[in-house]
């Protein structure tokens, strides 16, 4: 018999519709200081609780970010018991909850960069959902992982010296942390590895920034600045850096030679953000840039990236 | 000069905003040899095509180091927080080797890359140079807001602290200081953004600029 824990947080899909959600979506865990909720994704045979081992769900008590923070501040290292240890990924046996990688974020084109990363690079990780709609980034114990409150941030519960707990803030440098850490998705080569990490530089200092004034003045303010200005200001910077990115993939699958990398993986997900939340496809003449509109769904295709696009949504 | 030392001298394009100071900074203190070209993006330099070769997306900074590809072939790299990790690779400085203080430092200077550097960047826009063309205030107060909120984010992080990583003065700081100096000197925004209101974020700024080989690195390339 399965025993479940379960306390759902107010908003929070009810488990039966992340079942129903899209396939093999990851579940995540309602961010809060004593994690209590427990939560089963869509299992191949089960679609409802995870029943992975065949092992009752047993109330998490491993990775609630306050014992990561407490462990954190004490210099230890962040333990975990197997009976504690629930599987939520179906990579039961990869690496124990002790060093599983921490992931605090939101279905947002930042976040996503990072949960792509995870399920390319394949690595084991914990997904807890800080839901930015209602405030969570501002809980003292996010802004002590995370002191810009921002999603995403990870722990990595023995990346640091002497296997103690590692955070990491900022996308882009997550992006950076787990390629090294796995060794994907960041060439080896010289002249490959820099190009990645100037188009890497290019997504989070132009693409993202610009793309996020853009979809501000187009959308969420719109009742509260009518001026014409910054509309026009957002769009035309938006148009310019995607001609950028039309140019560079000119006989390019990928913005890097070498193939698909984690410069690919931060940028494609703004440009689909540009169409699935902003709905700007009219306003930004998106239809003028065949190439990157290709290169987005090229992306979107990898089973894996798919996945890590759907992580730690609502 | 031997002709040998002078072929593989980093070239730097640059003109002396925050983003390019920030380079020059790094080179100085790194002590890497280097040939600064001035690009003036006043007069629309950055859209040469030989510029564009160097740096697809017309900005400044960039830099090409000579022999710095495999088999000594030239490579080019653009964006400053990418010259700065590699200018910090080569010469194996300011960026500390310990994993924990090394992923601050990049946390950090990321920090500077997607927040400071846009954000200040586009109060500057609103705040000084678009006034006549948007007299609406939002903007305005948007990023005033916003510059006000990341100012407060560096003045807790530089609580008890010399500089934003507890190993030293580190990428992250050359990247995000010039910008902090960048809101008074030219933005004239001191009043509107009470920037008394951050003494150690002033403090830290002027510990910074006491160095004298960061001071050196402020003035390469410098307007006409």
């Amino acid at each position: 018999m399965i025993r479940t824990s379960l306390v759902q947080n107010p908003g929070t899909p009810s488990v039966a519709a992340v079942a129903a959600a899209s396939p093999s979506p990851k579940s995540c865990i309602p961010f809060s200081r004593n994690n209590l909720g427990v939560w089963g994704r869509a299992g191949k045979n089960t679609g409802g609780l995870s029943t992975a081992r065949g092992a009752g769900i047993k109330r998490r008590g491993v990775v609630s970010a306050g014992r990561v923070l407490s462990s954190m501040a004490q210099g230890q290292q962040v333990a975990g018991t197997a009976d504690d240890r629930v599987s939520l990924d179906g990579r039961d046996g990869d690496g124990d909850a002790s060093s599983r990688i921490q992931l605090y974020s939101f279905a947002t084109p930042n976040g996503m960069k990072v949960s792509i990363a995870l399920e390319e690079m394949e690595i084991p990780y914990d997904a807890h959902t800080v839901n930015i709609m209602t405030g969570e980034q501002f809980k003292p114990e996010f802004i002590a992982i995370s002191p810009n409150n921002k999603i995403p941030a990870i722990v990595d519960p023995t990346g640091g010296p002497d296997s103690t707990p590692l955070r990491v803030f900022e996308s882009g440098a997550i992006l950076l942390y787990l390629a090294e850490k796995s060794g994907k998705f960041l060439p080896q080569d010289a002249v490959q590895r820099w190009e990645t990490v100037s188009w890497l530089f290019f997504q989070v200092g132009g693409v993202g920034p610009m793309f996020g004034q853009f979809g501000m003045f187009y959308k969420f303010a719109r009742d509260q600045c009518d001026h014409p200005y910054p509309l026009q200001r957002y769009t035309e910077e938006t148009r310019r850096l995607l001609g950028v990115l039309e140019k560079r993939l000119e006989g390019r699958e990928f913005l890097i030679d070498a193939g698909y990398t984690i410069a690919d993986m931060a940028t494609f997900p703004w440009v689909n953000s540009l169409q699935v939340f902003y709905k700007a496809d009219d306003q930004l003449h998106l239809s003028s840039y065949p190439r990157v509109l290709e290169w987005k769904d090229r992306c979107m295709a990898r089973p894996l990236t798919a996945k890590g696009v759907h992580a730690c949504s609502l | 000069m031997a002709s040998d030392e002078s072929s593989s001298r980093i070239q730097l394009y640059s003109l002396a905003t925050p983003n390019g100071q920030k380079i020059s900074i790094a080179l100085e203190e790194m002590e890497i040899p280097y040939d600064p070209h001035t690009i003036n993006i006043m007069k629309g330099e950055q859209f040469t095509p030989e510029f564009i070769a160097i740096n697809p997306n017309s900005k400044i900074p960039a830099i090409v180091d000579p022999k710095g590809g495999p088999d000594g072939a030239p490579l080019n790299i653009f964006e400053s927080g990418a010259i700065l990790m590699y200018l910090a690779e080569k010469s194996g400085k300011f960026l500390p080797q310990d994993a924990k203080q090394r992923w601050e430092a990049l946390s950090w200077l990321f920090f500077q890359i997607g927040g400071v550097g846009p954000m200040f960047g586009q109060f500057g826009h609103f705040f000084k140079y678009a006034k006549d063309k948007c007299d609406h205030p939002y903007p305005t107060q948007r990023y005033t807001d916003e510059t006000r909120r990341l100012l407060g984010v560096l003045e807790k992080r530089l609580e008890g602290r010399e500089f934003l990583v507890d190993a030293g003065y580190t990428i992250a700081d050359m990247a995000t200081f010039p910008w902090v100096i960048c809101l008074k000197k030219y933005y004239n925004g001191e009043e509107q953004l009470k920037l008394e209101e951050f003494p150690r974020v002033q403090a830290w700024t002027e510990r910074c600029l006491a160095r004298p080989l960061t001071a050196k690195g402020m003035d390469v390339c410098p307007f006409e």
